[in-house]
């Protein structure tokens, strides 16, 4: 049942939350042994939070957008007194001591929090095989991955254990892995969605995204935990943004070289997307994206100092895990060599690198450059046209453990989506089935367009 | 083929990371392959961008002071406390 369909029946009174959270846990029981999408259900927060919903129903107050609906949220996230490890092996024992402003909007609209999923340490991956507990199966074919970082939460949705989620997107943290499980993904525009409560990586760049099984959902949990947060100085009100009428719409499609690495399924499934759109008759046009090419290496070395900075206060002082030692400074090198897994180090290590004396000025200030480039390119396509279209990833979905001694090509699977976090525009992966493993279009506009993104897959896809 | 090479300690040193030698051996392989990757941005003509340079700064709110009413909850995160302190190991030695 859709997330729409369930807050209705509840709020009219012919479902009771109480009963719907009880089988979505044992659904997530009994489906989540072959996935591995959750990290832990929270049983008896959510029973708790949905009684007080029936209850609130039967003394007559009026219920929330999302009255009664289970939602996962990623483990990057803050929920109060909920364990939040970032799936690393350093915080498995952190309790939130407060609550995200995104989940606290959720909880706020009458949504049971049923869990928290699976992902890439600290956010790092993109097949949510750096996790420190756990690897997640794609729910399509279980020998291949779901893609990350978010890879749990959208494995969730994929799975039907959960309607929504949330997840985190840094340079393609939702969109890959919506892509790769055939679920709605959005990268909200920087700014939008308040980061007070998730754990930081790479503060510039990243956004708290949803997970949803169709674009309906998609929009409403957006337009619940949209908005500024003073707990966020860099949230911003969105703006009202005046769409042009659908059948004034033009897309873009890239022209540069970004396809020559595309696999066949893909290149059908954009193509297939393309004839629907042209069909519509809306009009597409060709357009460029030049510093496109730059944008992959430019943001794993802004994303890698940013993290070098945010991660040094996993030390094993105010939490975390402490190695043995009396001495403080060995003690921390020791706490994060052995509370680290592979990937968080290699990042940090890339980071410290790109930031230190002699090397600055030539990987991290050029590096923020080519961020305005990509920028600025973005602003002179949106001149031209209100969305552009492309893949979202390179390839289906790949192999548990193809890609896991090579992370130059793990990273490569974000050509088609660091360019949108440099620039902090919203993208969305719509997903489009063609074999037998999902693949994803990605729809872009400027910043503060979302609603723009949803018409127009409204209207492809009615 | 291989330009970079990285001085691993150093940089480990730097990033407060303890590595095993294996860990060193295959990051400084790794790392060098990716920051050789880094070099095509050297391709991009980042002179052009400097005019973007200037973003709006955040709006900050006022510094006022407030309660935080669940202290009790982030102390006990600490690995080691004494009361309402986090109890740090010694940073000062005597030779």
């Amino acid at each position: 049942m859709n997330a729409r369909d369930i807050a209705g029946y509840v709020k009219s009174g012919k479902l009771l939350a109480a009963e719907t959270t009880k089988k979505t846990l044992e659904n997530i029981h009994a489906k989540d042994s072959e996935i591995g999408a959750f990290l832990e259900t929270f049983e008896e927060s959510a029973m708790r939070k949905a009684c007080q919903i029936d209850s609130k129903f039967k003394k007559g107050e009026k219920l929330g957008k999302l009255a009664g609906v289970p939602v996962a949220i990623k483990d990057n996230i803050l929920y109060g007194s909920h364990r939040m490890t970032c799936a690393s092996k350093t915080l498995k024992n952190y309790i939130s001591p407060y609550t995200a402003t995104a989940v606290q909007k959720l909880l706020d609209e009458d949504a049971v929090i049923v869990g928290r999923t699976n992902m890439d340490e600290f956010a790092m991956g993109s097949s949510t095989e750096n996790s420190a507990f756990q690897i997640t199966r794609n729910p399509y074919d279980k020998n291949r991955v779901p893609g990350g970082s978010s890879g749990g939460s959208a494995a969730a949705v994929a799975a039907g254990m959960v309607p929504l989620s949330l997840g985190s997107d840094t340079g393609g943290s939702v969109r890959q892995p919506a892509a790769f499980c055939g679920v709605y993904g959005l990268k909200p525009t920087y700014g939008s969605v308040s980061r007070y409560g998730l754990a930081a990586f790479a503060s510039s760049m990243e956004q708290i995204g949803p997970f949803a099984g169709d674009i309906e959902d998609l929009k409403l949990i957006f337009s619940v935990i949209s908005g500024r947060d003073e707990k966020d100085s860099t949230s911003l009100p969105a703006e009202k943004q005046v769409s042009p009428a659908l059948r004034q719409i033009k897309i873009g499609v890239p022209t540069d070289k970004i396809f020559q690495d595309v696999s066949g399924e893909i290149m059908k499934a954009f193509e297939e997307t393309l004839d629907k759109i042209k069909r519509e008759k809306i009009s597409v046009k060709e357009i460029s994206l030049e510093s496109i090419k730059f944008s992959v290496p430019a943001y794993y070395i802004i994303a890698s100092s940013e993290a070098s900075s945010n991660l040094a206060r996993y030390d094993g002082t105010r939490y975390g895990f402490e190695a043995e030692g009396k001495k403080a400074f060995s003690s921390y090198s020791q706490s994060r060599g052995e509370g680290f897994s592979s990937e968080v180090k290699r990042r940090i290590l890339l980071g410290t690198y790109a930031l230190s004396a002699g090397y600055y000025e030539e990987y991290y200030l050029t590096a923020k450059k080519v961020k305005h480039l990509v920028r600025a390119d973005f602003g002179k396509a949106f001149q031209e046209v209100d969305i552009i279209l492309t893949p979202t990833t390179p390839t289906a979905a790949f192999k548990l453990g193809e890609k896991t001694n090579d992370p130059l090509s793990m990273y490569l699977s974000d050509v088609f989506t660091a360019g949108q976090s440099l620039a902090g525009i919203c993208a969305l992966n719509a997903p489009v089935k063609t074999g037998n493993l999902p693949c994803g279009v990605q729809f872009s506009a400027s910043h503060f367009k979302e609603n723009l993104l949803f018409d127009i897959v409204k209207k492809i896809w009615r | 083929m291989q330009k970079n090479s990285i001085e691993i300690e150093k940089i480990a040193n730097l990033a407060k990371l303890n590595l095993s030698e294996q860990e060193k051996k295959t990051f400084s392989a790794q790392l060098a392959d990716i920051i050789n990757w880094f070099e095509r941005l050297k391709e991009a003509d980042a002179a052009a961008a400097v005019e973007g340079e200037k973003t709006k700064g955040a709006p900050l709110r006022e510094d006022k002071p407030e309660i935080f009413k669940n202290s009790e909850d982030i102390l006990s995160n600490a690995p080691q406390r004494e009361g309402g302190f986090i109890k740090t190991k010694k940073v000062i030695h005597s030779e």
